[in-house]
């Protein structure tokens, strides 16, 4: 009997253990998960909350929840699973009763986009292994909006036409007159009525004045999701669009600083949106800034209409406005209709995301072209 | 502990599991054949052997190997021919060849687990045959005159296996969890393998205790059993007297009646002899226990009974915690995240602050602020003195809360969202992801705690 005893004490306390703690295991138990913002950008480091509280006296062996989001979040480095575009990582706990834990994973935002968590699930059992339970989906809806990173358009482009040598460009993107104006040394070609003579005297050699150039108060930015003509609907050069997207952000923050109305368009559409082609009204101030990070860092990389066709569409929206263009290719259809945007008393930049040979390039048009195209991309 | 440690003291656990799964009933058996009782000794020559054959394993498969391992490999190996020589003169030749073939068996079993999981030896039919063995071993040792001087012995290996068993299965299922499924799950939380062992342990010590006290538990249920029993038994007998004297009321009633020529059926004198008065009697006494019985069930047991054992064990358990814990706040880092681990306990849930607080001064706040050459610091005093002013003014903020249900909490006061968010945000910057805040973003925050206070002492 004494035998008979041990076996059966033994086999009861391993299934009740087993039983019981599976049992109570989801029972009075909370789990949420956020991230610490809701809007960040593009580098930046931020958190991801999440909160276990065990309101019971029974404790918990080990529990995980196991939570899928974008690869471009990282965190969890080694112990994250990445897959195509997924990232998984499993949040392992063990809890005491009464005991709450709330767990801050450091994120950084690699990447712009439309991030989100929804759902997810809690994995749990008793301590021996014998019994194992998974919660039903536990809805968390928590989502971030990672803004595009800005870039210094100086140091990333060069107007088409100078190949050789360092020269001033005239033109607001690269001398960035919104943010500075004032003096500089004397070049060859600088017209002698522009000689600053009190700062020639005062530092002993020829000084210009760096005159302001005359831009149109009004700015668009039209960009071009797609990396290629005749791709398909998905880009297949997502570095490119990733690039424009970038450098529309950065022209975006110009404006604001500068006070300056912009409008912005674009062949991609939104995520969470219809697909259908980007076209915002002119408007200034923080809020429509905001507004216009807004849909780039939700902007998908497929295209909602072919770009000759969408700038041919719109091109009559324009008159006595800075026109930037942020394309990757350059077709006849798209030159053509760039010089009908300029003849409509419209100055038109075109600032060219991909490397174009220069046979290529329209010559009667302003064309600025990528620097360093490895650094650019990253 | 490393990972490799741990897994060569499971390794070396299972070892020691074999062994006590093995020993018992070759100890039987060689009692049985050779007629000896050199208690323990045999044991201690197997156990000898098997973990110096294991170290010496472990020594000669070392990956970076030196000239020291090889030697204390050798070193081991001398081990088993002294303990073989030490057995041979005490036990003699016929022993000896036994003990050799059991230890060989054990030794073969130490090589196998020392390239295997260290689970291995207490898995599968390896350990229905472990327990069957013991069972058996226990059997012997119980129905057996001779050989019931070895069972208290037998027992406490039983245990020690038993003990082996649950903590090496434990520690495989964390494995089997977290480190070696195919889509890595992210490494077991430091504490969390010893935080298991501990509550094995306790596990382990309930179900001796429990073993120990069977008989004080058989008592007591037999005890519960005749009780209720006694008031089954009180219950019937209440109504059976009940019954009697309804049936009696009724017969009495029908003798009474006036005899009429027509009513002719014949009246027995009173002594329950009618059968339909019988047959009615009977049904109502039946309908009468079970709507007593459904009574007693659903009123007493599962609306006052349940409840009560309920709370009761509840306040019971509380009142334990309460008395062995006390509410912790602890932070452990790791590399990739932050855990902040509080443990709530029901006083501290239940506990209402009686007092109001007063509302403290925001300029002795920010002289005292100035004091402070830290600007995290700084930053962490100023978010405490909103904290200190919201709470002041009754805002329900516990100390487990996070900052985020803070934020949360203070959303529901007017205007104080966008001042708090920003300096909560500031906040969670400085302590969790250890940033030194500028001393733009201190100004910041100071004028965000003035512009807090204001809107707080306008509630």
């Amino acid at each position: 009997m004494e035998i008979l005893a041990v076996v059966i004490i033994f086999l009861a306390a391993i299934y009740i253990q087993g039983f019981i703690l599976n049992f109570f295991l989801f029972h009075n138990l909370e789990y949420s998960c956020h991230f610490n913002v809701d809007k960040a950008t593009e580098g930046d480091n931020i958190f991801l909350e999440e909160i276990i509280y065990n309101k019971k006296p029974l404790p918990i062996s080990w529990i995980k929840a196991e939570i899928y989001t974008s690869k471009w979040l990282d965190f969890a480095g080694k112990d994250a699973v990445l897959a195509q575009e997924n990232r998984f990582v499993t949040s392992n706990f063990f809890l005491k009763g009464y005991q709450k834990i709330t767990r801050r994973w450091n994120v950084k935002c690699i990447k712009r986009g439309y991030f989100e968590i929804d759902k997810i699930t809690l994995v749990g059992g008793d301590f021996l292994g014998s019994f194992s339970d998974s919660s039903s989906v536990i809805d968390v809806r928590t989502d971030l909006l990672v803004y595009p990173a800005t870039i210094a358009l100086e140091e990333c482009f060069r107007p088409a036409s100078r190949f050789i040598g360092d020269t001033i460009v005239r033109r607001w993107i690269n001398d960035d007159p919104f943010m500075f104006s004032g003096l500089r040394e004397y070049m060859p070609g600088d017209a002698l009525n522009r000689i600053h003579w009190k700062a020639t005297a005062n530092r002993g050699k020829l000084m210009v004045k760096k005159n302001d150039f005359t831009t149109n108060l009004r700015t668009a930015v039209i960009l071009n999701i797609q990396s290629q003509d005749n791709e398909p609907e998905t880009v297949i050069n997502k570095e490119f669009s990733e690039f424009g997207i970038k450098v529309a952000a950065t022209i975006f923050n110009k404006a604001l600083m500068q006070g300056l109305p912009l409008s912005f368009s674009t062949n991609g559409s939104v995520v969470n949106e219809d697909e259908k082609v980007i076209l915002t009204k002119e408007s200034l101030g923080k809020e429509h800034l905001n507004e216009l990070l807004n849909i780039l860092a939700r902007l998908r990389l497929k295209k909602a209409q072919d770009f000759e066709f969408f700038i041919n569409d719109i091109y009559q929206n324009y008159s006595n406005t800075e026109v930037i263009i942020l394309t990757s290719y350059l077709t006849k259809e798209i030159c053509h209709t760039i010089r009908k945007i300029k003849a409509g008393k419209n100055n038109v930049s075109i600032m060219l995301l991909n490397n174009i040979e220069k046979e290529n390039l329209p010559g009667d048009l302003d064309v600025y072209i990528p620097l360093r195209k490895e650094n650019n991309y990253d | 502990m490393t990972d490799k440690k741990r897994e060569t003291l499971l390794k070396i656990m299972s070892i020691i599991a074999i062994f006590l799964c093995v020993y018992p009933l070759t100890s039987v058996v060689r009692i049985s054949l050779f007629k000896e009782s050199k208690e323990l000794l045999d044991g201690f020559f197997y156990l000898v052997v098997s973990l110096s054959t294991f170290i010496a394993v472990s020594l000669i498969m070392h990956k970076n190997q030196t000239r020291k391992d090889i030697v204390l490999a050798y070193g081991y190996l001398i081990i088993p021919i002294i303990a073989s020589i030490i057995y041979f003169f005490s036990f003699g030749i016929l022993s000896t060849i036994f003990g050799a073939f059991i230890t060989a068996i054990l030794c073969l079993f130490t090589i196998r687990v020392y390239f295997k999981e260290y689970n291995y030896l207490i898995s599968g039919a390896k350990l229905y045959v472990g327990i069957v063995m013991l069972l058996l071993a226990l059997a012997f040792s119980t129905y057996f005159e001779e050989l019931k001087y070895l069972k208290n012995q037998f027992y406490i290996f039983t245990f020690i296996y038993a003990f082996s068993l649950l903590v090496i299965r434990n520690q495989s299922n964390l494995d089997s969890i977290f480190s070696k499924r195919f889509d890595k799950a992210s490494g077991i939380p430091e504490k969390m393998r010893s935080y298991n062992i501990k509550k094995i342990i306790v596990f382990f010590l309930l179900i001796v205790g429990f073993f120990y006290f069977r008989d004080v538990l058989i008592a007591g249920l037999q005890g519960l059993l005749g009780l209720l029993g006694f008031i089954l038994r009180i219950l019937w007998s209440f109504f059976g007297t009940i019954m009697e004297k309804l049936r009696e009321f009724l017969i009495v009633e029908e003798t009474d009646l006036p005899s009429s020529p027509d009513m002719g059926y014949p009246i027995d004198g009173g002594n329950g002899g009618n059968p339909i008065v019988n047959m009615v009697c009977n049904i109502i006494a039946i309908l009468l226990i079970a709507f007593t019985v459904y009574k007693i069930a659903t009123v007493l047991i599962i609306n006052v009974l349940i409840p009560f054992l309920k709370n009761t064990y509840k306040r019971l358990l509380e009142k334990i915690i309460n008395f062995f814990e006390k509410t912790e706040h602890k932070e452990e880092k790791t590399h990739y995240y932050t855990d902040r681990i509080e443990r709530v306990i029901p006083s501290a849930i239940s506990k209402k602050s009686a007092k109001p607080k007063e509302i403290p001064k925001i300029s002795r706040a920010l002289k005292q602020m100035e004091k402070i050459e830290n600007p995290k610091e700084k930053v962490k005093y100023l978010y405490g003195f909103i904290l200190k002013c919201m709470s002041a003014k009754g805002v329900d903020i516990k100390k487990s809360y996070t900052t985020e249900e803070i934020y949360k909490k203070a959303k529901e006061i007017n205007q104080l969202d966008a001042p708090l968010r920003e300096i909560t945000s500031l906040y969670d910057r400085v302590k969790y992801g250890d940033k030194m805040p500028k001393d733009s973003q201190v100004d910041d925050a100071k004028s965000n705690t003035i512009k807090s206070i204001e809107i707080i002492n306008k509630i």
